[in-house]
């Protein structure tokens, strides 16, 4: 296929589609979810755990409850998303080469993919019953290791 | 008031880059920066090259960019300008000759909206009639005299020319609001378009610049939510 007919079959398919139609709606609706999600989370981990004393295990602690699993899989996809869809608005609007934009944007939906993928991962395979039951083991070793 | 006057000049059959050509005039403070100019072109350099038909806010021709703000010529005092003016020509479009742009990309972007009454019923013996109501939704936007202020202050624009640019949205928010207009589907698919409203991030300079006082990125929102509730 001819670069020319490559190009205009892509202009071809963004037009058609109401891709940033959904992403600008998508945009508001988790700029507003983030809103209070986001600042809770500041609000939890700054204030009500003090970070100079969140380790390991206050993540898992807080794992074992489900609602908390939760919370941090809409922080992460809320977050996350909104984020590289705002690096996608700068890769757009300010890479004029064809070619370039292509590339630094499948660059920047790989990162997403792979990132969102760890952290979900993570999120779900995490056995908190497991490492609290180590809790005492681990943290008399701790000290050896500071 | 003496004022001095930094103007961005550029003959692209003589220089090779735009230059910053300085002028002292005398003015009241209450002149205006077009006065400024004409004082200057007929009294001190004749070489200068502008753009101004009306020369009272209403044409559109003499928007540039004064003290940094896409500003009519006509419509700013100097006392609100301070002792030294600097002026150039409107940012995004290709310049021909000192504070002269080429405004064809501009007036391409706005047909491609279709600003004209689209109504394939006949019309009727006498007009065809209009509430109030049905006028006030879109008055806001029947105000622009294309001078290309908002455009031309879009970092969207200077980042993609081909981004059809907030006048050309303002003129098509007058149609598609209009009771009277039946093509409000075909410009809302146009500028559904990548480089349609969508490449709009809310910067608000449009707005700041309109020297007609036009709520233009509300017109946006407002077609940019025409075009959410046309999908959900």
């Amino acid at each position: 296929m001819r670069k020319e007919q490559f190009r205009s079959a892509a202009g071809r398919m963004e037009r058609s589609s109401d891709f940033e139609l959904y992403m600008w709606f998508f945009m508001r609706v988790s700029g507003i979810i983030l809103l209070f999600i986001a600042l809770f989370h500041l609000y939890y981990m700054h204030f009500v755990v003090d970070v100079a004393e969140t380790t390991f295990f206050t993540i898992a602690e807080r794992w074992q409850n489900p609602l908390w699993r939760t919370f941090d899989l809409a922080l992460l996809f809320f977050s996350f998303t909104h984020g590289t869809n705002g690096v996608r608005y700068v890769l757009e609007d300010y890479i004029r080469h064809p070619g370039m934009r292509v590339a630094a944007k499948t660059g920047l939906y790989l990162l997403y993919g792979v990132l969102l993928a760890m952290g979900t991962y993570v999120i779900f395979a995490f056995d908190a019953d497991k490492w609290m039951a180590t809790k005492e083991q681990i943290s008399a070793l701790l000290p050896l290791f500071s | 008031m003496r004022v001095k006057l930094r103007i961005k000049r550029f003959n692209p059959e003589k220089d090779e880059a735009p230059y910053w050509g300085e002028y002292e005039v005398e003015a009241e403070p209450t002149d205006r920066v077009l006065d400024a100019l004409h004082y200057v072109k007929w009294y001190q350099d004749g070489t200068l090259t502008l753009r101004r038909s009306c020369a009272m806010g209403i044409c559109g021709s003499d928007a540039m960019r004064i003290n940094g703000v896409n500003r009519l010529a006509c419509k700013s005092l100097l006392r609100d300008m301070g002792s030294t003016v600097t002026v150039e020509p409107i940012l995004g479009l290709p310049v021909i000759k000192d504070l002269v742009v080429d405004m064809a990309p501009f007036f391409a972007q706005y047909r491609s909206v279709m600003p004209w009454l689209i109504n394939e019923e006949a019309p009727p013996a006498r007009e065809r009639l209009q509430s109030i109501e049905e006028r006030e939704v879109f008055d806001d936007t029947t105000k622009c005299i294309l001078c290309a202020a908002c455009t031309t202050s879009c970092p969207s624009f200077w980042a993609k020319g081909e981004y059809v640019g907030p006048a050309a949205i303002v003129q098509a928010h007058r149609f598609i609001f209009d009771s009277r207009d039946h093509g409000a589907g075909q410009r809302l698919e146009i500028l559904n378009e990548p480089d349609g409203v969508w490449r709009c991030r809310t910067i608000f300079n449009c707005t700041n610049a309109c020297p007609r006082e036009i709520e233009i990125t509300r017109a946006i929102g407002e077609v940019k939510k025409a075009l959410l509730f046309s999908r959900i």
